[in-house]
């Protein structure tokens, strides 16, 4: 009789190594977790984790940050083919953010983004290209009424899954404009020419 | 800002430049009218005066030619109003009745052209029409009350008035958003101060051939874009706009004095009065929004 349990163990104890070898053989058969992309893939910025980032100086003396709370657009993304790249990076002015009321009012106001005339911040590539890790995407950047073409320096920082199964990818770029060549001339000096903006975006589509 | 530039280009600079033009006009015209002088000077002097601080400031308007490197602003098409103004509102003078269907273009042209980013992209066309019929009303409706109060007198109590309301307005916008705004009404303000310390010495000298008009061009334009496009509220801008017509008040029989000192002293201080309670209102609520992070006006 007591052999019943013993051989209750044995079966059950090879049934779990049945299984944890199937699961191992069916582990090795999957498809890796991250694929070389095939082809162009659209993924839309999800604003909920992008975060972008503007850098002022004050009177000569400390650097201010401030952010913008909202930002869409969309990314066409191929690891091999630059050519089929495209970026388009539409912040709201409105959601601008320095920690201060008053402060956000006066940097919505015409002295400087003027926000309710000109509510978005547009940046739209015409080319990307890619030397090594680093991308380059040249277009317009439109703000403040005025459109100029930049080029500007970005890196895919990683990729990969959501929990729906979708692609994430994250990009990041710091870059510096002149405010004054989009017509933001006021307080040129306590406040510095010079704005560097940091912009990291996490993409996502199937 | 340093303050000493600020004081160069928002207070010595215009009031040094409409002091001048107004005094120029005061010698050319003053033997053309038997009742005042300096009658077509009032114009360009104010005009050079905004323009001027206009142009310290942020430099040349953006072009309104299709070509323009950027989108003109609503503060872009006012500096540009204020060109054809000085040669067109001195005509009110001439036109007799037909200066109301001038009063009418100016308010309909200026109200859609100041507020054209609006009208294009944020404004639904109902909307639009609207806002296009109330504030060109509300314009002409304050033109009105201005000429009566100030439009026709000589001496000082004229450019005082509309000191106030440019003083007012200048403090109003800085408080609310823009400090861009408030410096251009008080560059406009400087350049009334001028005049108000030259009608002092020279009682003949008037704003009347045009003064009034560009004045309250460029009070309304800088009003409208505070509202529209900065964060001065209605209630505030209503009770800015409402100063000449409690100055109005001033010929009703209690307020009414003879004595022209303090009829003047009356009229400043009714229009002083609703400007006095929204800077008022805008200060408390500045105050309210402050935070331990500091005045953001220290630069």
């Amino acid at each position: 009789m007591k052999l019943i349990p013993l051989t209750a163990s044995v079966l059950i104890g090879a049934a779990a190594l049945c299984i944890g070898h199937l699961n191992t053989s069916e582990a090795g058969s999957v498809e890796p977790l991250i694929q070389p992309n095939a082809e162009a893939k659209t993924l839309k910025i999800d604003s909920g984790h992008s975060s972008v980032l503007f850098r002022i100086q004050h009177n000569e003396a400390a650097y201010f940050y401030g952010r913008f709370n909202e930002v869409a657009g969309e990314v066409v993304f191929d690891e091999d083919d630059p050519a089929k790249c495209s970026v388009e990076v539409i912040i709201k002015a409105g959601s601008v953010d320095t920690n201060s009321a008053n402060r956000d009012k006066h940097v919505l106001s015409p002295d400087f983004l003027d926000a309710k005339q000109f509510p978005e911040l547009k940046f739209k590539s015409k080319k990307v290209e890619r030397d090594g890790a680093v991308w380059k995407a040249t277009g317009d950047l439109m703000l403040h009424g005025a459109s100029h073409e930049i080029t500007i320096d970005f890196e895919k920082t990683g990729e990969g899954k959501g929990r729906r199964g979708e692609t994430l990818m994250g990009f990041h770029s710091r870059f510096e404009i002149e405010r004054a060549d989009w017509g933001m001339e006021y307080m040129v000096g306590p406040l510095s020419n010079e704005i560097e903006l940091t912009v990291s975006l996490e993409v996502k589509g199937s | 800002m340093d303050p000493q530039e600020l004081l160069l280009t928002g207070v010595l600079a215009p009031a040094l430049a409409a002091g001048v033009l107004l005094g120029l006009g005061w010698k050319v015209w003053r033997r053309e009218d038997a009742d005042s002088d300096g009658r077509w000077s009032g114009a360009p002097a104010l005009a050079i005066a905004f323009l001027l601080t206009f142009y310290l400031l942020s430099g040349m308007p953006v072009s309104l030619l299709p070509d323009s490197p950027r989108t003109p602003t609503g503060l872009d098409w006012l500096a540009w109003l204020a060109v054809p103004a000085i040669f067109l509102l001195p005509l009110e003078q001439k036109l007799g009745r037909w200066k109301h269907l001038l009063r009418g273009v100016v308010a309909v042209a200026m109200v859609r052209l100041v507020l054209n980013t609006a009208f294009e992209s944020t404004f639904e066309a109902d909307v639009g029409r609207r806002w296009l019929a109330g504030l060109s009303a509300l314009y002409m409706l304050i033109w009105a009350a201005l000429t009566r109060v100030c439009g026709q007198r000589t001496g000082a109590s004229s450019p005082l008035v509309l000191w106030t309301m440019a003083a007012g307005l200048a403090v109003l916008a800085a408080l609310t958003g823009s400090a861009k705004i408030g410096q251009l009404g008080g560059a406009l303000a400087a350049a009334l101060g001028a005049a108000t310390v030259l009608a002092w010495c020279r009682p003949r000298l008037t704003l009347a051939g045009g003064g009034v008009g560009l004045a309250l061009l460029l009070l309304f334009g800088l009003g409208m874009n505070a509202h529209v496009y900065s964060y001065t509220e209605s209630t505030e801008i209503l009770l800015i706009a409402s100063a000449p017509l409690f100055a109005l008040l001033a010929d009703l029989p209690p307020l009414r004095f003879k004595r022209p000192a303090l009829r003047t002293l009356v009229v400043v201080l009714l229009t002083a009065l609703p400007i006095g309670i929204a800077i008022t209102r805008a200060a408390m609520a500045f105050a309210a929004e402050s935070d331990e992070y500091g005045d953001y006006y220290d630069y």
